[in-house]
């Protein structure tokens, strides 16, 4: 018997053939025919491990595991991503992105254009916990929010809710997105590499010792820095005004696993990420000014400078242990590090604006850190065959560490200011859920977690309860209710609404309290015949201690003041979310409607209701994937939601002065509607000896539509006021090129 | 200048490389509106008559007519705990931007609601309820070279949501002036040149020039307590013969005056907020229907204090 390759779908928590769903392809008698399914290990690892006999398939897909995942578990809100998940449809500059494939689930506002913003049922961006391999990371994207910091090179599948939490999950207000990355290969070296526009990627994984140990590494990196540095050189030599630009970019991130089993129900893996952005911009110009008013005494002269760099990113490291101690209870326990800093350095010297030869500078340097260290330790036990209960504990241990440093010079004159803050936390939280299954029917998920968080001699205690119920109205169709309560200790201070390094991360204090969200959500889910199906989900939620710093005169949030200086309010959000679908082998078609409604009510900042500046009313997304060939696929996304909005001033008592404007209300305007069309194609090529090759052609908005990213308000001749949209992304082609062996 | 720098710089990167689309707002209100902006305040010494000084200013809308009619009048009315106190009606829109005053039968607890009408206008009203007394004030001073160092202190109620506001005030004199004596404005210092573009208001939430320097403060951070501050003043020789003496004001305000001023403040400086990329706090008002902050204040303060000038 000759086993020629061996394939392993993990994850399978529930009866084994709800999850096998339908195996596709013309080969279905040949692959049925050819495997052994190894029934005892699937039971065991919740996997199941098929061996191929002979080398006669080019591919097997399980299509319905996705959706029967979803439609088994109790939950609202729950969306399982699989790896070919962020394949189609949400490649930006060529690259497959885990967080734009977020943006286009219902309820979700994804802010402002191709950054990363998550919007959440009516949450603010920073309430989303995103989980890699159970450690949480607070930077989630690279160059401002272009790319993610996930590497969908090395994820296994996401688990993402924006309600209904798990007990087992806490400590942000809105969503949890739970990143589970592939263990290497046990038996064979695979790899794949990739060239993009303005990235590339390279993955390795294989056995150190086969069939005990393994390694997965991914690295990835922007190559921005080398297209911009003869563009730069040319643009320098070109400039006869003594001015000389600087800069360059560049991110890159590196993934790596080493997995080692004891048994297959013992296994120890130590994952490590590691991430960093990096900005430097420059501008000098040389000057030379008369140093008194006749020009008697001579010429000056010297370099005006402006110069700014950032850096940012997050360090990731964590030893998950995962053990079976008896068939019906299991073990997962992790200890991490996780770790994020952003710097934010800016120079600015200028010699012109004083003839005396007195230097003015400023030399401004803004650190935001946060670190923690961590131990969670979750259980499984299945007592009986209607209750499946989990319990555990996590203990967090949290360094805040913001701090800013300005020195200013006038000449010999120096002024220094420094501020810094450091918080040390302590996050602790127990939970239990037990999912009890009342009959064939009903099936109900009771849980609580409890959460306590001490910092500087305050103590916080919060109970959050989560329940859910679904109630199996027909084979068909479900019916899905939760209520959950969820707190976050950890607040991003922030002056804008831009995810920039400036902004940092500081705890609930005696001042400040935890924000708190309460959320019900519920709706049917129906299978319908045919490969159809269509969910409708409604949900309310209320949001409090919410806090919101005012963006006059500065960038920098005010570290000094930050636990006075805020303004608090409070929050809700409702709607209803669809989702309709249906696939073939060859067609997948994909339609997300969401109608909803965000609102804020800060007492300081408006006596009652305003709209979020997401309060989009409607947001559409269509989403279809061809598989043409075997070899070639095409895919498009169309999106769109009603317009963000802004303050505009609504009365002009004399007009052509800022000052003299009148705001009667918050977020009054509704910016014009936003949509864009996203094609793309995958061209395959697979040799005999395996190796696969994968062109990638992309186009980004390919209507070219103009969508505002910010906007300018003018007058006309009669006084009216109108906008000037400034839409940054037009119409964006890419190209990449994947090896994959 | 410092900040702005960074904001002109990512606001220039920006601009270099976007496209522009032209639009109309929608949702803009056409029909003109009532700014006012006025206070009502009693004192220590006078603790039943209430003293109202309100601008009030007819603003058009940005996507309406830009002129009144020459016959336009506006009714002001004033309610004290409901019962009317005074109906003005005979208020020119067009030409008037003017400044009304008037004195009322008040005392705190008392709630004041003012309400402007025209045809063509939403209705303009706000409320207020007249503070309780300030705290009284433990104040001390001393000269540390060319500046005067004043520490004081208040306490502050429990369980209301109570806001401050400060004048410091100077004056020479061979006797201890009287309470009513003016005097003039004991400018403060704070770190941040004159020239600066940056607010800078030490140790309270914002200042504010009302004919006189206020600083204000709410007592979000000592609710309850007893707040200590100290201030700064650079203090020159007083010419003539004398002695010099300075004295502080305390004013009870309500909420809403401090929240105005501060989203005054915002107005004038939140660049980002602008065009939609900072948070919006510069919309406040207490004026439904109209804009503009109707507030009120109980004033106090310490009796003159010798200044130790040698």
């Amino acid at each position: 018997m000759d086993f020629r390759r061996i394939f392993i779908f993990r994850g399978l928590n529930n009866p084994l053939i709800s999850h096998m769903g339908k195996i596709t392809g013309g080969f279905l008698t040949t692959f049925v025919s050819c495997v052994t399914i190894c029934m005892s290990a699937a039971a065991q690892e919740d996997s199941l491990k098929v061996e191929e006999r002979r080398d006669s398939i080019t591919e097997a897909r399980i299509t319905a595991e996705k959706y029967a995942e979803e439609a088994s578990s109790s939950r609202t809100g729950h969306s399982r991503l699989e790896k070919t998940d962020f394949i189609y449809g949400n490649v930006v500059f060529s690259s497959p992105d885990l967080i734009k494939t977020l943006q286009a689930l219902p309820g979700i506002n994804p802010g402002t254009e191709l950054m990363s913003g998550l919007y959440v049922h009516g949450g603010e961006g920073s309430d989303n916990l995103f989980l890699l391999d159970g450690v949480p990371m607070y930077q989630i994207s690279h160059l401002g929010g272009l790319f993610s910091s996930f590497n969908t090179d090395v994820i296994d599948h996401l688990d993402f809710y924006k309600s209904g939490f798990p007990a087992r999950y806490g400590s942000r207000m809105s969503s949890v997105a739970d990143i589970t990355t592939r263990d290497g290969d046990f038996n064979g070296y695979h790899g794949n590499f990739m060239l993009g526009l303005i990235d590339g990627r390279i993955r390795f994984e294989g056995p150190i010792v086969r069939d005990r140990t393994s390694f997965n590494i991914a690295f990835r990196r922007s190559w921005l820095d080398a297209v911009l540095a003869p563009v730069i050189n040319i643009v320098n030599r070109k400039n006869e005004k003594g001015e000389t630009i600087g800069g360059t970019y560049n991110f890159y991130d590196l993934n790596a696993s080493v997995t080692h089993r004891f048994a297959p129900d013992n296994i120890l893996s130590l994952k490590f990420y590691h991430g960093r952005d990096h900005l430097k911009l420059q501008l000098d110009t040389q000057q030379s000014v008369p140093s008194d008013e006749s020009g008697i005494g001579g010429m000056l002269s010297g370099t005006d400078n402006l110069h700014t760099d950032i850096s940012w990113g997050n360090t990731l490291a964590s030893l998950n242990w995962a053990y079976r101690i008896r068939d019906n209870l299991g073990m997962k326990s992790v200890m991490y590090y996780s770790g994020s800093k952003a710097d934010v350095r800016y120079y600015w010297h200028d010699l012109e604006s004083d003839k005396t030869g007195l230097d003015i500078s400023m030399d401004e340097t803004n650190r935001s850190r946060i670190n923690d260290i961590a131990v969670n330790t979750d259980f499984s036990w299945m007592p009986h065959k209607s209750h499946h209960v989990r319990f555990g504990a996590s203990y967090q241990f949290h360094i805040y560490n913001p701090s800013r440093q300005s020195l200013a010079m006038n000449g010999s004159a120096r002024d220094a200011d420094s501020s810094s803050r450091h918080y040390t936390g302590h996050e602790l939280a127990l939970y239990a859920e037990d999912e009890i299954s009342l009959g064939e029917r009903i099936t109900l998920n009771a849980g609580l977690r409890y959460a306590m968080f001490g910092v500087s001699g305050k103590v916080w205690h919060r109970a959050e309860p989560r329940l859910s119920l679904m109630v199996k109205c027909s084979n068909a169709m479900d019916f899905k209710v939760s209520y959950t309560e969820m707190n976050q200790f950890a607040h991003l201070v922030s002056t804008t609404y831009l995810d920039i390094p400036t902004n940092c991360w500081l705890p609930s204090t005696s001042k400040v309290a935890p924000m708190h969200s309460r959320q019900v959500a519920g709706g049917l889910y129906c299978r319908l015949p045919h490969n159809f199906r269509i969910n409708v989900e409604g949900w309310y939620k209320t949001m409090d201690n919410l806090l919101e710093y005012s963006g006059a005169n500065a960038l920098f949030p005010p570290l000094d003041t930050w636990e006075t200086s805020f303004n608090k309010g409070k929050g809700r959000s409702y709607g209803l979310e669809t989702e309709f679908g249906w696939h073939s082998d060859w067609l997948f078609l994909t339609a997300y409607y969401t109608l909803s409604w965000s609102r804020r009510k800060f007492d300081d900042i408006w006596p009652d209701w305003y709209s979020h500046r997401y309060d989009n009313r409607h947001k559409l997304t269509l989403m279809g994937t061809w598989k043409v060939s075997r070899s070639v696929e095409l895919y498009a996304s169309w999106n769109y939601h009603s317009g963000n909005w802004m303050t505009v001033a609504s009365h002009i008592y004399n007009s052509g002065e800022v000052f003299d404007r009148i705001y009667t209300k918050p977020n009054n305007v509704n910016l014009p509607d936003y949509h864009r069309l996203d094609l793309g194609a995958n061209f395959r090529k697979i040799s005999a000896k395996g190796i696969e090759h994968v062109w990638n052609i992309g186009i980004y908005n390919a209507y070219c539509r103009k969508n505002v990213v910010f906007v300018a308000v003018d007058e006309r001749e009669d006084k009216s006021l109108y906008g000037t949209g400034r839409a940054i992304f037009p119409i964006i082609p890419s190209f990449s090129y994947t090896l994959k062996f | 200048m410092k900040n702005y720098s960074h904001i002109i710089t990512c606001i220039c990167c920006l601009t270099l490389t976007a496209c522009e689309v032209e639009f109309d707002f929608n949702g803009l209100d056409d029909a003109p509106l009532f700014l006012l902006d006025g206070n009502i305040g009693i004192t220590t010494a006078d603790q039943e008559t209430g003293s109202l000084g309100m601008y009030l200013y007819a603003v058009p809308s940005a996507a309406g007519e830009r002129t009144f009619s020459e016959d336009a009048r506006c009714t002001l009315k004033i309610y004290i705990n409901s019962e009317p106190a005074e109906i003005k009606d005979y208020i020119t829109i067009e030409p008037f931007y003017g400044y009304i005053t008037g004195n009322y039968p008040v005392k705190p607890g008392d709630e004041i609601l003012v309400t402007a009408e025209s045809d063509g206008f939403p209705t303009a009203s706000a409320r207020t309820v007249i503070p309780q007394a300030p705290p009284v004030a433990d104040v001390s001073c001393t000269m540390e070279g060319d500046n005067l160092k004043i520490r004081f202190s208040i306490e502050d109620n429990e369980g209301t949501d109570d806001a401050y506001a400060f004048c410091f005030r100077q004056t020479v004199s061979y006797n201890v002036p009287s309470d009513n004596d003016p005097g003039s404005s004991l400018d403060l210092s704070f770190g941040n040149p004159e020239e600066s573009s940056f607010s800078d208001t030490g140790p309270f939430d914002i200042s504010w020039d009302d004919g006189w320097r206020y600083y204000g403060i709410s007592d979000d951070s000592f609710s309850g307590g007893r707040r200590e501050f100290e201030v700064t003043a650079p203090y020159k020789s007083p010419s003539g013969y004398g002695t010099p003496y300075f004295r502080i004001e305390v004013q009870r305000i309500s909420p809403e005056r401090l929240r105005y001023e501060i989203a005054c403040r915002d107005k004038r400086t939140n660049l980002l907020g602008f065009i939609g990329l900072a948070p919006v706090t510069f919309a406040y008002t207490n004026v439904s229907g109209g804009s503009g902050c109707i507030s009120s204040y109980n004033s106090g303060g310490t009796g003159w204090i010798p200044i130790p000038y040698e």
